[in-house]
């Protein structure tokens, strides 16, 4: 426990230990520092700059405490007037240095008036703190510093990677980014979306979806009449957009062209790309399986104006003004700019008008293969990816994937419940079970058998020369301590046993610390010809109530509570000749031999028990404190047995075969697993 | 009342059939049978506390109050409001006091009662089995005798040999040699001898609880019959 | 640890109970009364458990617990046999009619259910633990007396099968001899360490 005393953390808010490991207080719930602190980041997780540092070492030079300290020891140097121009500055400052503080100063000038002892050590701490501060900051310079470097080099890293960056589906850099931007539109792309909405196609990005985006991004201006800017998208870059258009309306369609500096593309955010939000149109769930792996080409893919569904490609991209504009306020963005090359002007304008009436046929062919497709949705699975135009790196793809199949898997039972036992165990086990009812059943239905032809057991026999013994007059103590499960098989060896006895004129006393013996008891009261019923008393507090009586004394001021409860409580066993335990339980007897018996060595004590307690109620017979006992199956003449005799054979016998059974399987288990070792070998 | 049996023996038998359908598996019926078996034995303990020991022992003393008995009973009250206040409170420090005075009494007892009830006369057994008057009979040593005092020593030894070599197997505190293996197997035949006894026992026990339920149901079943 | 009073208060009531109960002629008076209180608490102490267990049950039902019908069954039992306990009397006949009628069927059988329980543990026992010394050594003493309680054996008219038979059935006191002084050993040393003040703490 002191061991962990050590690793506690007290809340800074109530005080509150906490386990080290624990984030928040378990009382007030606030949040802890955190377990690991790096020196250089603070608790935003931001970096701290070398300047906030520098303003912490600054602002602990600036720290009165420290300041009073370095006046001082610089005070303490001179032997007088220091101590008289620092009491003087103390003085001033008395209100702010803390009473400690003045105490130390005052020792330190009565034992060391000269300040020589302090003179040294003061000069050599001076020198440390000083060179240690100067060694604390460059360590810390240095750490930022390759901190600085790190995240340098991890950006550019980053950099590289999005720059050159087709999508494993084809997807563009520039694309993506659009997607991110503008996921509201996806709804509206959607329903741009015409033509085949298989699998594969719905993953791509449509002509129309990109002429929609454009749209959006220009605004009113857009004319795809005016505009004489084409593009030319070859497949082999941008099969998602390509795959799917049919050469015959590729060469119908007009081909745009797109200016060579023209974007649409946000500023990037490198520090920070997000790659989490899907852009696809349609269910992001979607996959694409068949999406050719990305190509690092650092021109852009021409598309080309090919669609299947006779979609048009119209103006992608333009160039108008604000976007040059803006491009040029975005240099980074040059780096990612697709090219793309104008093939026919003039063909545009024709072919807009002739199939504009198209387009809106296939727009609502779109929306209604939408619907359909969204039916026909198919969960992630395992082996699918998470939608292939995110960029993702593997190991958030993975986590991405975990997410999705505990998503789920949410209300079925995944992992195996480890007490569940299977079925096969549970039909086993309700197979014996029926074996031996129905041979209990079956033996109770013929009727009650023969005696058992069992001998007198040594200690069964002893009880019985015991009890002989007893003369007219005696008093026997029966302590009751059983319970009703048990009380077949205990009524059926007692109430013989304490009829003989009652027979034989002895006085029974019943005595039980058990409730349910008040009532279970009664049993085995032996009928009175002299009219008297006889009563079973109660004695509280188990085996200290009988220990109460027995060891205790009434003292001469008064009556003590138990022996107001127990009439002639404490002659108990003084009166009495032989002490018979009739209890199921092998600790009672043992108890009563351990605590009671002691008190009066010479008192006979006899035990009548199941069958359960005859091997651990035997070692106190052998050992002397025990007269006799009966247990189980009595044996022997006169014992009436009103159990069937049957049945208890028959479950007996069944038991045997089953422990046979059981040695029997596990031997064959085991010579197949040798055989198995053999054939292996 | 004829009714009233034959009411009291129905309620025994459905009651009787309702944890033997623990056997289909834990169900409904049984988990019913179970808390009401629990609820009537805690409510019938309950009443028997209440009024055999609490009222006659802890609150009529008070009746002679200020005699000495009277004096004496409040320190059971006392602690009576100690150990009720615990459950009150989230501290169990008021509980303190008198469970501890409880637990040393008993710890008391059990070092009295065990060291004179079992260790000493079972350690005396075992020795007096070597008694002369025993092991020698009309002059000549009584074998049957000798050797069954030595197989007493011996398994008993090998017994307590064989708890404790095992614990010091298990922290790998010590490397098992041949011989203190064999010793321990020694005491491992003798403690499955006895765990066998008991199983057989307990078997018994059992047996003659299941049959004595069958009849009550099989007696059930012939009455309507 | 927090709390020693507790500990102290068991070590010092032990250690004066123990001396009481070697100087028992002179200090009967003050062992029967420090008995009663005992036995005053204990029963307390046994009220505060049964109180503890009926709170929990009406929390569960309160709450709506999952299986708070057996918590309602638990409240209803206890509730009616405390309150007509109480009113009739724990010794009225009527009334322990009833507990009779309940307690008795219901403990027989799940008695009888072990016997039940025991033969599929009986079939498993060597599957899951094996062939060892002591496996062996109980499947065989176990077939033993299952094969006397049989009663097949003429015991009583041959009397050296008795002789060995006897023998037999007096087996197992080695063992229970040796289990009962190791546990005598076990329990000494715990009480022994609660009057020494050294009580485990478990956190």
């Amino acid at each position: 426990m002191s061991e962990l005393a050590d690793q506690l953390r007290t809340c800074p808010n109530c005080g509150q230990q906490n386990a080290m490991h624990s984030l928040k207080c378990i009382r007030c719930g606030e949040v802890l520092e955190d377990l690991f602190v790096f020196d250089d980041i603070d608790a935003d997780g931001q970096e701290p700059t070398p300047e906030s540092i520098s303003g912490v070492l600054a602002s602990l030079n600036e720290n009165d405490l420290l300041t009073d300290q370095t006046e001082t020891e610089s005070s303490d140097t001179t032997e007088s007037q220091p101590i008289e121009g620092d009491e003087e500055g103390r003085s001033g400052d008395a209100s702010q240095t803390p009473d400690w503080l003045e105490r130390v100063r005052e020792r330190t000038r009565k034992e060391d008036p000269s300040g020589e002892m302090v003179k040294g050590g003061q000069a050599m701490d001076k020198r440390r703190a000083a060179g240690e501060r100067s060694q604390v900051d460059q360590a810390f310079d240095e750490v930022i510093q390759r901190i600085r470097e790190q995240s340098e080099k991890e950006r550019k890293k980053t950099r590289k990677m999005e720059t050159n960056l087709v999508d494993e589906d084809g997807v563009p850099e520039w694309l993506r980014r659009i997607r991110e931007l503008h996921p509201a539109h996806e709804q509206d792309a959607k329903q741009v979306l015409t033509g085949s909405q298989d699998e594969n196609f719905d993953d791509e990005w449509t002509d129309e979806e990109l002429q929609e985006l454009l749209r959006r991004e220009i605004g009113d201006e857009y004319n795809p009449g005016e505009q004489t800017v084409f593009t030319n998208l070859t497949s082999s870059n941008n099969p998602e957009i390509a795959e799917d258009q049919s050469e015959e309306e590729s060469e119908s369609l007009p081909k745009y062209e797109i200016p060579r500096d023209f974007h649409n593309i946000p500023d990037d955010d490198f520090d920070e790309p997000d790659n989490t939000k899907p852009t696809k149109p349609g269910n992001p769930e979607l996959l694409d399986k068949n999406e050719d792996p990305p190509e690092t080409d650092n021109e852009g893919p021409d598309i080309e104006a090919e669609p299947e569904t006779g979609m048009e490609v119209q103006n992608l991209l333009e160039t108008p003004p604000d976007f040059e504009d803006e491009e040029s306020e975005q240099p980074e963005e040059e780096e990612n700019e697709e090219k793309f090359s104008i093939t026919e002007s003039d063909q545009i304008e024709n072919e807009l008008e002739e199939h504009a009436d198209e387009l809106l046929l296939e727009r609502e062919e779109s929306e209604q293969a939408e619907d359909r497709e969204k039916k026909s949705l198919k969960p992630l699975s395992t082996e699918e990816q998470v939608v292939p135009d995110l960029l993702l790196l593997r190991d958030q793809r993975d986590r991405a994937q975990v997410l999705t199949n505990i998503i789920e898997q949410e209300g079925h039972r995944t992992i195996p419940v480890l007490h569940e036992k299977n079925r096969q165990s549970k039909l086993g086990r309700l197979i014996l079970a029926l074996l031996l009812l129905a041979g209990v059943i079956i033996s109770l239905v013929l009727g009650p058998g023969e005696d058992l032809n069992l001998p007198l057991s040594q200690p069964a026999g002893a009880l019985q020369e015991k009890t002989a013994k007893l003369q007219t007059g005696d008093v026997v103590l029966v302590v009751l301590d059983y319970q009703a499960a048990t009380s077949s098989e205990i009524e059926e060896l007692a109430k013989p046993v304490l009829d003989a006895l009652s027979h034989q004129g002895v006085s029974l006393r019943f005595v039980t610390s058990q409730p349910v013996d008040l009532w279970l008891g009664e049993e085995l009261l032996p009928s009175n010809d002299t009219g008297f019923a006889v009563k079973i008393e109660f004695i509280p507090g188990g085996l200290l109530g009988y220990l109460t009586l027995t060891a205790g004394s009434s003292p001469d001021w008064g009556m003590t509570p138990i022996e107001r409860v127990v009439s002639d409580g404490t002659k108990l066993l003084d009166e009495t000749s032989l002490v018979m335990i009739i209890s199921d339980s092998p600790d009672f007897v043992r108890n009563w031999l351990e605590q009671i018996s002691p008190w009066h060595p010479d008192l006979p004590t006899l035990a009548i028990s199941t069958s359960l307690s005859e091997a651990l109620i035997l070692p106190y017979f052998e050992s002397g404190q025990l007269s006799g006992f009966l247990a189980g199956h009595p044996g022997g003449e006169g014992q009436n047995q009103q159990a069937n005799q049957r049945a208890w054979q028959v479950g007996m016998l069944i038991m045997m075969v089953v422990l046979i059974l059981g040695m029997i399987t596990k031997a064959e288990a085991d010579a197949a697993v040798k055989d198995e070792g053999h054939n292996h070998a | 009342m004829p009714d009233l049996n034959l009411l009291l023996t129905l309620a025994g038998v459905v009651l009787s059939l309702m944890v033997f359908s623990y056997l289909l598996g834990d169900n409904l019926f049984f988990g019913i049978a179970m808390y009401l078996l629990a609820g009537v034995s805690a409510g019938y303990t309950a009443v028997v506390l209440v009024t055999r020991v609490i009222i006659p022992m802890m609150i009529m003393p008070l009746a002679d109050f200020p005699q000495i008995p009277a004096l004496l009973a409040l320190v059971p009250i006392l602690f009576s409001i100690l150990l009720l206040s615990a459950m009150f409170t989230k501290s169990s420090k008021p509980a303190g006091l008198p469970l501890g005075f409880l637990a040393g009494l008993l710890a008391a007892l059990s070092i009295a009662g065990i060291a004179r009830g079992t260790l000493a006369p079972q350690l005396l057994s075992i020795v007096n089995s070597f008694d002369p008057q025993l092991v020698v009979s009309e002059g000549l040593p009584n074998w049957t005798a000798i050797f069954e005092a030595f197989m007493m020593l011996l398994g008993v030894i090998a017994v307590l040999f064989y708890f404790h070599h095992r614990s010091k197997t298990k922290n790998n505190l010590q490397s098992p040699d041949l011989w203190l293996d064999g010793f321990s197997g020694v005491g491992q035949v003798f403690i499955g001898i006895t765990f066998g006894a008991v199983f057989v026992g307990l078997f018994g026990t059992a047996l003659t609880a299941l049959i004595a339920s069958l009849n009550r149901i099989i007696d059930f079943v012939r009455l309507w019959l | 640890m927090k709390d020693r009073q507790a500990v102290v208060i068991a070590s010092v009531s032990g250690i004066l109970f123990l001396a009481a109960l070697f100087f028992q002629p002179i200090t009967s008076s003050y062992l029967n009364v420090v008995l009663n209180w005992a036995i005053v608490l204990t029963a307390i102490t046994l009220l505060v458990a049964i109180s503890n267990l009926v709170i929990t049950h009406l929390r569960y039902i309160a709450v709506g617990r999952r299986g708070f019908l057996f918590s309602l069954v638990f409240i209803t039992a206890f509730a009616a046999t405390f309150v007509f306990g109480i009113l009739r009397g724990s010794d009225d006949i009527q009334y322990l009619r009833w507990i009779k009628a309940i307690q008795v069927p219901l403990e027989s059988a799940l008695l009888g259910l072990l016997a039940l329980v025991m033969m599929s543990a009986a079939i498993k026992i060597f599957r899951v633990r094996g062939w060892s010394i002591l496996t062996v050594s109980f499947g065989l003493s176990a077939l033993l007396f299952l094969f006397l309680n049989l009663g097949f054996l003429p015991i009583a008219q041959n009397s050296t099968l008795f002789v060995v038979v006897s023998t037999l059935q007096r087996l197992p006191v080695v063992g229970a001899r040796g289990l009962l002084i190791g546990a005598a050993l076990g329990a000494v040393i715990a009480a022994l360490r609660v009057l020494f003040g050294q009580v485990v703490e478990n956190e």
